[in-house]
């Protein structure tokens, strides 16, 4: 039995727990929204018009003393009236639990939730005027000056999304925020970051550490990141899709993808992926879209990137473009559709385990390309060039390469405005060709686009790459080739030589149907060297045939085909598939250098055992030179 | 702003005093006030309706120099006999709101019944010099007398927000007599202290005597303190004592340093409370700093079982133990494991391995300050590929001369009949010993150094390969045990004992030492030069072999002839051993 004694009697008064708002003129220590309790409204929190004497202030000024943090819960449990107990999560999504608004004033910094405070619901940040400004140690060592956790919360857990709003056009003066932003801190947020940014100033002490719409200290979000900036000065913070991570140590993980969409705005340094550290996790995918703005590097990934990184650059001027930046599992895609580039890099910096594409489609990169610039690609790299201007050389390989570097001219050359060298390594050291264990190639037209017209580049091949002019492309070429290990030319394809463009290669493929113009150029196949003929799609196999090599090579204004010293052991006859001829042939010196290539029919599987001694015998004896099969 | 209702105690009937203290302000609070005989229980709840608790600036002292619950006792012969056990006469239930502490009984008060502290929610933060935040009793209570358990619940498992306990000292009593036992359960929450000298303690305090059992279980929560199954060790007039045990129990959450025992500061162990009984320990999850088994004076025994978790070292016996001293690992990851440290243990120190991932290295004896008179044995049982090792993990029996601890730092395998067989990946140093039993099959290749004698009996096997060639003083081997060398050296050192431990059966027969010991390619026979001298036969139960044999030895093999009736059988024997020998030699040849 209890009984509850009525005497002396001062009763609580009744307070119904509906949506707080806290609004802040001047902040003190210990600003708290809500803290040790469960809260079942919402709660608001308005900076407008704080420490005014302070706008106007140099923030860079030792003299100048920041407000104190303002923290929206600690250890709290906000707008629990939205808690699904049943399921853990929330009974309607997209409602903001904690709203922080900032229009004027100055502060330190916000910090939404901390210790083991759960909100159930989106945090929204919206800084459309004033001041946050942090220094280094007076918060944390990072001197984080807006995030919805900070780095001891990992106790925290957001079931909703993260919305940050920067810049206004409403309120005059735009946001001035010296520190570091993250759309998410330690904890959990079970939703996604959306960070929109129309315009302000940002700056951290360092440099590097400056506006994540990821996680930080081993924070998880179980959705995905969204960046779009519009306008605003990035000049003094790098700006990331995803996540950092002070050491080697932290675990941040983002379960979904990241998607930076980027339309103006002033930028130092931008990553579609996360800081530097290879713990710093994005499960799925790191993507990025360039409209418009200046910038002086731009980076696909970062971190680790468990899917693929696609970045598109449509226009602005980029400094550096680099495909990507630390691990990544899948695929990187660049894709230069216009716009001003200086320098272009499909891998840097990192490895990469699957396929690498740089691809030029409009645009002007002002300087070079380079397929491996720093780390290490595991898959192909590849440089597809169709339209737009490359102002420097096309290298392949600076940094590591374990499979093959492709660089691909594809559509008309009257698009592609290129005066280069294609180089497959950077110089030529032993530093440099060390870096790679592939093939290079040059290639010209793919089995979806064919390339027609004059090639203004050169190339030096370094004795590790082919040319390959593919099925029905027409490539003239007229300035210098060194170093070119093969040339192949595909069906119906053509490849003139002129003026500075004579060829010495190890390895010639042509195809039955092509044409090689050599006018007033000479192609030589070296001592040792392989020729390889390839029957044409339209090439009869049932019927006896020939190949006459003077139908291939045109020779005019002097030039010449040289094969020293080719014999019939150097010479392969391939199916289109690649695949030897099964049937016979044997070769006929024309003399003058060119020769002819009798190609007997398939005989049917039963007549060929019957056949075979005689036709062998007979064709030996008639010609007395080269019979192989 | 904030209102505050306190409801003063009144005796009307038989029934608890409820006090309601809702949004607590800048006040002393009281459940009872002093002086007060209450015939019943007195019950607080503390409450919040502001959304800001940050401010933590009230206290709450329960019951001061009065009698609770006078209702629920009786005496008999000058003595004091509770009615009802289950009588709780002190709750407190905090659901919210702000407190600097909570103390459950100070004065001189007479609790007939139990002390219940339900903390589900709310700030208890000490922004005073740290006395503690929640106490059973409280540090000035030196008569105080409570005629039940103390039960203190923290977290809560119905929901968040989780409570907050913030720079402040848990302590499941104080000072006075508790004369049943003290029961603390963390569900969840944040606890942390305002020094790494301050922290959980289920124990007493300030010489508070606890005439029962400290039973500390935690569940969840994020502890960034210590945390202490025995007493916290503020000296008043003496540290505070548990006549029974201690009991710690670990499903789950986020620890620092966990001690089985009292709360000792490192390297002062007697600076500390004591328990009379065992202190015993059971850790089946959770992520913690450093396991001190033990701590501060054990009269009894340190027992500590280990299934699962994440820890720093684990230190199997911690302080001055009675007893003896047992680590049993069955599951968990570990940075580093030892035997005896900072104290002396009585009795043998054992430390038994079954499964479980170490990160760093298992040591017996670790530094000058580990005493003891007991023996310190690690051992191993169970599948090889049950316990991970870092590539550069070792094995050490000490970790320098130093460690003084046990006279004698042993190394097993196989334990209580149960055999360890497998790989076993980390490096062997300096043991009194090492020993394979229970018909053990360990296969070695790392190195093996500084360990006086090896012994392998009851049929097991030990291979060597790799980097584990070996010199021993002495080795002992059974009959039905074997030594495979594979491409590794042994050696018996100067003076050392080659021991023969005989079979059960026992006749006239050859020993064909070859068939004990093998050697593969480049693996090197270690008897030459050993006479009868160095050589021992032994019976199965370790006693001296009392009849007659003899040994003959090339570099071939090496056969002991035993239990030769007669001189002249004997003779026979030999001569047919030698032929024996010739012929495999030839045959080798």
């Amino acid at each position: 039995m209890k009984k509850v004694l009525l005497l002396p009697v001062v009763c609580a008064s009744a307070f119904a727990q509906t949506d707080y708002v806290l609004d802040i003129a001047e902040p003190t220590k210990n600003v708290v929204g809500v803290s040790y309790t469960a809260w079942a409204g919402k709660l608001v929190v308005n900076v407008d018009g704080a420490n005014p004497e302070d706008i106007g202030a140099d923030p860079a000024s030792s003299s100048f003393t920041v407000p104190d943090v303002i923290y929206g819960a600690k250890s709290g449990s906000v707008f629990t009236s939205n808690r699904d107990n049943a399921s853990g999560g929330v009974l309607q999504p997209g409602i903001a639990a904690m709203t922080f608004n900032m229009n004027s004033g100055v502060i330190k910094s916000f910090i939404g939730a901390v210790e083991s405070s759960k909100i159930y619901g989106d945090v929204e940040m919206n800084v459309r005027g004033g001041l946050i400004y942090t220094k280094p140690g007076e918060y944390d060592i990072l001197a984080t000056a807006l995030s919805p956790t900070d780095s001891a919360s990992s106790g925290v857990a957001i079931y909703g999304d993260s919305k940050l709003n920067f810049g206004s056009s409403s309120v005059s003066g735009q946001p001035r925020i010296y520190g570091s932003v993250f759309a998410m801190g330690a904890g959990t947020l079970h939703g996604d970051t959306h960070v929109n940014i129309s315009g302000g100033t940002y700056g951290s002490y360092n440099i590097s550490i400056g506006v994540f719409a990821g996680s930080a200290w081993g924070g998880v979000i179980n959705g995905s990141t969204n960046l779009h900036i519009t306008g605003g000065d990035f000049s003094e913070a790098y700006v990331y899709g995803g996540s950092f991570g002070e050491d080697s140590t932290q675990m941040s993980l983002i379960k979904g993808s990241t998607n930076v969409t980027i339309d103006g705005g002033k930028f130092s340094t931008v990553y579609s992926g996360n800081y530097k550290f290879a713990n710093l996790a994005i499960s799925g995918d790191a993507n990025m879209t360039v409209n418009s703005g200046d910038f002086e590097n731009a980076y696909g990934g970062g971190g680790t990137v468990g899917g693929d990184v696609r970045t598109e650059i449509n226009g602005g001027t980029i400094g550096s473009a680099f495909g990507n930046y630390g691990n990544v599992f899948g695929d990187s895609v660049l894709v230069l559709n216009g716009g001003i580039v200086g320098k272009a890099y499909a891998v840097s910096y990192g490895n990469i385990q699957g396929t690498s594409t740089l691809r030029v489609n409009g645009g002007t990169v002002t300087g070079d390309i380079t397929a491996s610039h720093q780390g290490a690609a595991y898959g192909d790299v590849n440089i597809v060039v169709e339209k737009g201007k490359v102002g420097g050389d096309i290298i392949g390989i600076r940094g590591n390469a374990y499979k093959d570097v492709n660089i691909v001219f594809v559509g008309d050359s009257r698009d592609i405005d290129f005066k280069g060298a294609v180089k497959t390594y950077y110089a030529n050291e032993e530093f440099y060709t060390k870096k790679f264990e592939g093939k290079a190639r040059l290639l010209f037209g793919t089995d979806e686009k064919a390339f027609t017209g004059a090639f203004g580049g050169s190339v030096d091949g370094y004795g590790n790459m082919d040319i390959v002019v593919g099925g029905g492309s027409d490539v003239a070429f007229s300035r210098t080739l060194e170093g070119i290990s093969g040339l192949v030319v595909g069906e119906n394809a053509e490849a003139s030589f002129s003026g500075e463009a004579s060829v010495s290669i190890d390895s010639l493929t042509l195809a039955s149907n092509s044409r090689v113009i050599l006018d007033g150029t000479s192609l030589t196949l070296g001592e040792g060297g392989v020729l390889s003929i390839m029957l044409g799609s339209d090439y009869d196999i049932t019927q006896d045939g020939y190949i006459d090599m003077s139908d291939i090579f045109t020779l005019e204004n002097g030039g010449s085909a040289v094969f020293s010293g080719l014999s019939a052991a150097d010479i392969v006859l391939l199916n289109m598939d690649g695949g030897e001829y099964e049937g016979l042939w044997d070769v006929v010196d024309l003399g003058g250098g060119m020769f002819g290539i009798n190609v007997h029919a398939v005989p049917e599987p039963a007549a060929f055992a019957a056949l075979f001694g005689l036709a062998a015998m007979a064709v030996c004896a008639r010609r007395g030179r080269f019979c192989r099969k | 702003m904030f209102s505050a209702a306190l409801f003063a105690a009144a005796a009307l009937n038989a029934a608890d005093t409820v006090v309601e203290i809702v949004d607590p302000a800048n006040t002393a609070y009281k459940g009872v006030e002093a002086g007060s005989s209450l015939e019943d229980g007195v019950i607080v709840n503390i409450s919040t309706t502001q959304p800001n608790n940050s401010n933590a600036t009230a206290s709450l002292t329960v019951v001061n120099s009065s009698d609770i619950a006078t209702s629920n006792m009786k005496e008999e012969n000058g003595e004091v006999v509770i009615l009802d056990k289950n009588k709780d006469a002190v709750t407190v239930s905090m659901n919210g709101g702000a407190l600097t502490s909570i103390k459950g009984v100070a004065g001189a008060s007479n609790v007939y019944g139990n002390v219940v502290m339900n903390i589900n929610g709310g700030l208890l933060q000490d922004s005073s010099s740290g006395v503690g935040a929640i106490i059973g009793s409280s540090n000035l209570a030196t008569s105080s007398k409570i005629y039940g358990d103390i039960n203190i619940n923290i977290g809560n498992t119905v929901g968040d927000p989780q409570p907050a306990i913030n720079k402040s000292t848990v302590l499941g009593m104080g000072m006075g007599t508790l004369y049943g036992s003290t029961n603390v359960v963390i569900n969840g929450g944040d606890i942390s202290s305002s020094s790494s000298m301050k922290g959980l303690c289920a124990g007493a305090n300030w010489g508070g005597v606890i005439e029962g059992d400290s039973n500390l279980t935690i569940k969840d929560g994020a502890i960034s303190c210590f945390v202490a199954g025995g007493n916290f060790n503020t000296k008043s007039t003496g540290y505070a004592v548990i006549k029974g045990s201690a009991n710690v129990v670990i499903e789950g959450g986020s620890l620092n340093n966990v001690y089985s025992g009292n709360y000792a500061l490192t390297g002062a162990t007697t600076a500390a409370g004591t328990i009379e009984g065992d202190a015993n320990l059971t850790i089946s999850g959770g992520t913690m700093g450093d396991v001190r088994c033990g701590g501060g004076t054990i009269g009894g025994n340190v027992v500590t079982n280990i299934s699962g978790g994440e820890m720093l070292s684990v230190y199997a016996s911690y302080g001055t133990v009675g007893g003896t001293s047992s680590l049993h690992i069955t599951g968990g990851t570990f940075s580093a494991i030892y035997g005896a440290y900072q104290g002396a243990s009585t009795g043998d120190v054992n430390v038994i391995i079954e499964k479980g991932s170490i990160k760093g290295n298992i040591t017996g004896a670790r530094s000058a300050s580990a005493k003891g008179d007991g023996n310190i044995n690690v051992v191993f049982a169970g599948s090889g590929s049950d316990i991970v090792f870092a590539n550069t993990s070792k094995v050490q029996g000490r970790d320098t001369a130093a460690a003084k601890a046990g006279s004698k730092v042993s190394l097993l395998f196989g334990n209580n009949g149960k055999a360890f067989n497998g790989t076993f990946n980390a490096e062997i140093a300096d043991f009194d010993s090492m020993s394979l039993a229970e018909g053990s099959d360990v296969a070695i290749a790392k190195a093996i150094s500084g360990v006086k004698t090896l012994s392998i009996i009851d049929g097991s096997t030990l291979t060597l390969s790799g980097d584990a060639s070996a010199a021993f003083d002495d080795i002992a081997i059974s009959e039905d045990s074997k030594l495979i060398m594979d491409g590794t050296t042994l050696a018996l050192n100067e003076g050392g004992t080659l021991s023969l431990v005989l079979g059960s059966e026992v006749g006239e027969r050859f020993i064909n030492l070859c068939n004990i010991i093998s050697f593969s390619a480049g693996g090197d026979a270690f008897w030459s030069g050993i006479s009868k001298d160095n050589i021992m036969l032994l019976n199965s139960d370790g006693s001296l072999f009392g009849g007659d044999w003899d040994f003959s030895s090339d570099e071939n093999g090496f056969v002991i002839g035993v239990n030769v009736p007669e001189p002249a059988a004997m003779a026979l024997l030999f001569g047919a051993a030698a032929l024996a020998m010739a012929y495999s030699g030839k045959r080798r040849a």
